[in-house]
């Protein structure tokens, strides 16, 4: 957990900016954003991962001209 | 077709969050940033309406560095899936001095309480450390909400915090 952080709002009716520091709830919420994020990236890479997986066998299969799983022949075509 | 300046502001200190209070008025609203975190590898940059972190939310944002590219997306499909838009991401903290990522995000029909509020957003930025690697990223989402938005803010996700010299600008767009 960082140290107390800032923000900055700014209104756009008056121009006036203000710096306060976080609550609670809001220095809560970083951390939920940091774990969510973790989560989603692991995620994204496992399906980038895969779908190069994927790829991979389906052109060593054209190459080899044995038959193509409907998921692979998917990787093939736009 | 007129864009009114309604605000801009550029850090003089790092902050957490930069939230612009936006009034009504107009039909859509433009946002101009250019943004860089403070993390040491690129960071996530996201954006929520109205103070708004509940799972409200639902972004595609698709990226590429002209080699390779790349889709991310807010969860499965549906109208609530997130609790923010990742309208892009920031660049590295070790990148070239004074490199931002820098992006247009279009806010429509913002004071309008008949419909939900979408967004789109197209951007780039120089990702790379010591050598030059330009991503560019254009995406689009929805508020799943049809109240009227009276601010925006911008976030980074694993650093802590936007960095002096960031700069938002917003605009109101009038149709006529």
């Amino acid at each position: 957990m960082p140290g107390r952080l800032t923000k900055i709002t700014l209104d756009a009716s008056t121009n006036v900016e203000t710096i306060v520091e976080l609550t609670d709830e809001e220095m809560a919420q970083i951390e939920q954003d940091r774990i969510k994020a973790i989560e989603e990236y692991e995620k994204e890479q496992a399906d980038r991962e895969a779908y190069a997986a994927l790829k991979a066998s389906a052109k060593a299969k054209l190459i080899a001209g044995t038959p193509l799983t409907a998921e692979e022949a998917d990787t093939l075509i736009i | 077709m007129a864009f009114t300046a309604l605000a801009w502001t550029k850090l003089t200190s790092s902050q957490s969050s930069i939230s612009v209070n936006v009034p009504g008025g107009y039909q859509d609203l433009i946002v101009k940033c250019a943004i860089r975190g403070d993390r040491a590898s690129e960071d996530y940059l996201i954006m929520r309406v109205n103070g708004v972190s509940s799972t409200a939310y639902n972004w595609a944002n698709s990226y590429t560095d002209g080699a390779s590219n790349a889709v991310a997306a807010g969860a499965a499909s549906g109208l609530s899936v997130d609790t923010s838009m990742r309208v892009g991401h920031t660049p590295p903290s070790g990148s070239a001095a004074n490199n931002f990522y820098v992006a247009r995000i279009h806010c429509y029909s913002y004071a309008d309480s008949s419909v939900t509020k979408s967004f789109r957003w197209i951007g780039g930025y120089e990702n790379a450390v010591t050598s030059g690697t330009v991503k560019t990223q254009h995406g689009g989402g929805f508020w799943n909400s049809t109240s009227t938005i009276t601010s925006i803010s911008f976030h980074p996700v694993y650093g802590s915090n936007l960095v002096a010299g960031s700069t938002v600008a917003v605009y109101g767009y009038t149709h006529a």
